[in-house]
């Protein structure tokens, strides 16, 4: 009896679909080795990811550890300025433990520091305070408070006139914005604390690329003169990168 | 085997393979290895060569096995992943030479009762002992069941080749069947 292809074919299936040959052992050895380099690739992007994750913690961590360093140093060379008006009021105000001797030679450089440094730490004066926070520069902040009381206006324009050359923390691309800002409050008031600090101007012209909203980010966290990653928009609307603040390393594109 | 099938079912080895767990993969492996070895032997010219096969199969099922959705058996989405994994090894180690054998003139018939009684290992070893080609698009089509079209595709020749080897592994495959037969006639009559 001959067979048909088809018949042919169903004897083999049947024969061998159910056939079972039990494999050496060596076999999932060499299948384990195999899934062990597949697992080893799979982690190395986790660990470039990991290794990134870290290190800007750190950078974080430092720029939170380095701030208030910064800040102390802000302010005495801001009292160093108001110092005159300051000294008298303060340690009386403050310390207890400072002797009436030592209320005299205040003048002198050093006890100012020493005195300024304890400010910092109680943070007891409003009016201090809210300095710290807005470590932009000198004239920044006393225009900003000074603007509230009319009569001390007429002393602050001629300071912000003069100064804007003078202070070296002021961003070069800021002087030249600043330049014509500065001369208006002359004339208004009101608009002396609005142009004054450097954050400010910037909210109230718009953000016009990514880079004016990371400059305004970065602002809010930084407050740093040099800012960790600083744009500046360019005359066809680019923003590039103008400056680079990591503590260490420090890159400043002059204009 | 069977305590193995007692302490988790396949459904959990799979989910627990999912998660890359290595000694569910173990079991895994123990559970169906020896039914995937028969499907790779069927492809191979050896056991050796088999096994290497297996080995890329079950790495393949390993890597793969989150593509698994439940939809249809484990075991034929194993089955299937072996296959082209023995079809991929043949496209690696052997150029797929297209071995002419003497055409023979007539079609060559088998007895059923013969073909019958051959034992499976016998049947396997016929098949092992087919060229490459034919014995791919033999197991292609008789055993796993895909059609002309599918084997073309997957074996990347033209359908018209995967038909004309169908048809010369069957002739080859009966030949062997017959000369078989004889011997054993031959050795119960002498």
């Amino acid at each position: 009896m001959n067979m048909q292809d088809n018949e042919f074919d169903d004897l083999f299936r049947s024969k061998l679909g159910g056939l079972e040959v039990q494999p050496s052992a060596h076999v999932w050895d060499n299948i384990a080795a195999g899934l062990g380099t597949a697992k080893k690739k799979s982690i190395l992007p986790m660990l470039s990811v990991a290794a990134t994750t870290l290190i800007l913690l750190a950078a974080g961590t430092w720029f939170l550890l380095d701030k208030p360093v910064k800040q102390v140093q802000n302010q005495v060379a801001q009292v160093k300025v108001t110092a005159p008006k300051n000294e008298v009021t303060q340690p009386e105000n403050i310390t207890v433990e400072q002797p009436a001797s030592k209320v005299e030679p205040l003048a002198s450089k050093t006890n100012v520091k020493l005195i300024v440094n304890q400010v910092a730490r109680l943070k007891t004066q409003p009016a201090l305070k809210q300095q710290s926070l807005q470590p932009v520069n000198e004239l920044a902040t006393p225009v900003s408070t000074e603007a509230l009381t009319p009569q001390i206006l007429a002393a602050v324009p001629t300071q912000s006139v003069t100064h804007p050359v003078v202070p070296e923390m002021q961003l070069a691309s800021s002087t030249i914005n600043n330049d014509a800002p500065v001369l208006k409050p002359i004339n208004t008031p009101a608009t002396v604390a609005v142009t004054a600090s450097q954050t400010d101007k910037k909210k109230k012209h718009g953000i016009h690329s990514l880079g004016d909203l990371i400059n305004v980010v970065v602002s809010k966290v930084d407050k740093r003169e040099d800012k960790l990653i600083e744009f500046t928009e360019s005359d066809d609307d680019e923003s590039s990168v103008t400056g680079i603040n990591l503590g260490i390393i420090k890159i400043k594109k002059e204009q | 085997m069977m305590f193995l099938k007692h302490k988790y079912s396949t459904e959990d080895l799979i989910e627990k393979c999912k998660a890359a767990d290595r000694k569910a993969c173990e079991m895994l492996y123990k559970q169906f290895a020896s039914k995937m070895l028969a499907v790779c032997l069927r492809y191979a010219t050896d056991k050796m060569e088999a096994e290497d096969m297996l080995q890329n199969g079950f790495i393949k099922v390993f890597s793969k096995i989150s593509d698994y959705r439940g939809d249809g058996s484990f075991e034929g989405w194993m089955r299937r992943i072996m296959v082209h994994c023995s079809i991929e090894y043949y496209r690696k180690h052997h150029n797929m030479v297209k071995v002419d054998i003497e055409e023979s003139g007539y079609e060559q018939s088998v007895n059923a009762a013969a073909a019958s009684s051959l034992e499976a290992k016998d049947l396997l070893r016929i098949i092992q002992e087919l060229p490459t080609g034919y014995r791919m698009v033999f197991n292609l089509y008789a055993v796993e069941g895909y059609s002309h079209r599918e084997i073309a595709e997957m074996a990347g020749i033209t359908e018209g080749a995967s038909k004309s080897q169908l048809s010369r592994a069957r002739t080859m495959l009966k030949q062997r069947i017959e000369s078989l037969d004889e011997k054993k006639n031959y050795e119960y009559a002498g």
